[in-house]
């Protein structure tokens, strides 16, 4: 980590920034509507089991990575504020419920909104850092939020564990709506 | 990258200030390590051959600067094979590894320019790949619980991630 964060490092390569692992590492964590999104990703996979509860983790970083490169690119995803604010709602409504949809459309709702987490951040990427320290940084904090997700998912398996992930995913779709509020004002 | 202590330190020293040399060589060694030894055995004796044969051709030849998406490209294929980890022919990671190594050694060669001891210093580039290839190959390669395989292969998806917004940074309009 200090390796990476230092930014007096010299690359060896093309990129024009030196720095971006700290920009890249802080900026999932930067706004609680992200926070939120990610972390209740990891306590639905933890409530679905296994192969979701990896699956869904791998599926996000990749399209938010898809979502990321379209920004860079130019290209424009409408809505996202308001995507990123229904993710909250949606993924906190899955974990209150405990939905066990098809795996296939557990992959699909994590999926389509990660793209939208993942333009805001490519949008928002700060001008003069390295693109690769900042992507690093940027895929390691999302794979975390799941990890600490995934962390607190573990009390699943007692009876009142149960009732405190449904509590949580409450608590997620409390800020998705207040999150989607903001936005549509 | 001029460390200082010498051409052999500088190889050591440009290796680990290139992000994208360290994640295809990790990449790549999860994905020889998760198709099992022998794949492991021939990815190891291949990727730092061909890295060297590599940066020999691009320091002495007038081998054109590669674009610099391929980078990216080679991080999200590899990204992609690790978490997915489909039943590969052995021969696969070798041969992979053989092609990535000589395009990252011909970047590593068009960056070396400026040093009078190339060797030496292909030497250490060399020399720390390996040490970081075969490091994770071995452990990767012993993996033998589900959830142990599983976490590797999340670390592919993440390397995966990597790849794709490198590439996306590599072609956005502004260039990289």
């Amino acid at each position: 980590m200090f390796y990476l964060g230092s930014q007096s490092l010299l690359f060896g390569h093309t990129d024009s920034g030196a720095g971006g692992f700290t920009s890249g590492l802080s900026h999932p964590v930067g706004g609680l509507d992200h926070i939120l999104a990610m972390v209740a990703v990891g306590l639905w996979g933890a409530q679905l089991g296994s192969p979701l509860l990896w699956g869904l983790p791998i599926a996000f970083p990749l399209m938010m990575a898809f979502g990321a490169a379209l920004g860079l690119m130019g290209y424009l995803v409408p809505g996202v504020e308001i995507g990123i604010a229904l993710s909250g709602v949606a993924l906190g409504l899955m974990v209150l419920l405990e939905a066990k949809p098809p795996r296939w459309a557990a992959i699909l709702i994590v999926g389509v909104f990660a793209i939208f987490h993942g333009h805001a951040h490519g949008t928002e990427l700060p001008a003069g850092q390295s693109g690769v320290l900042y992507s690093i940084g940027f895929v390691i904090s999302t794979g975390l939020l799941h990890a600490a997700g995934i962390g607190i998912g573990t009390v699943h398996r007692w009876k009142q564990g149960k009732l405190f992930l449904r509590f949580a995913g409450a608590l997620v779709m409390g800020g998705g709506i207040y999150f989607l509020i903001r936005a549509l004002g | 990258m001029n460390s200082g202590v010498g051409p052999f330190y500088d190889g050591v020293a440009h290796f680990f200030i290139t992000p994208e040399d360290i994640l295809i060589v990790f990449c790549l060694a999860l994905f020889g390590g998760l198709s099992g030894k022998q794949a492991s055995r021939g990815l190891v004796l291949v990727l730092p051959l061909a890295w060297f044969i590599g940066s020999a051709v691009g320091r002495f030849s007038d081998f054109p600067a590669l674009p610099v998406f391929l980078s990216g490209l080679g991080i999200l294929v590899t990204g992609i094979l690790v978490a997915t980890a489909p039943a590969v022919p052995t021969w696969l990671p070798g041969t992979l590894a053989g092609v990535l190594g000589f395009l990252h050694g011909l970047m590593n060669g068009n960056a070396l320019t400026q040093s009078s001891t190339l060797f030496l210093a292909a030497v250490g580039i060399v020399s720390s790949l390996v040490v970081v290839a075969l490091i994770t190959c071995a452990v990767t390669a012993t993996l033998t619980q589900n959830w142990q395989r599983i976490t590797a292969r999340v670390l592919g998806s993440w390397g995966a991630a990597i790849g794709l917004l490198s590439l996306a940074w590599s072609l956005r309009p502004e260039g990289p």
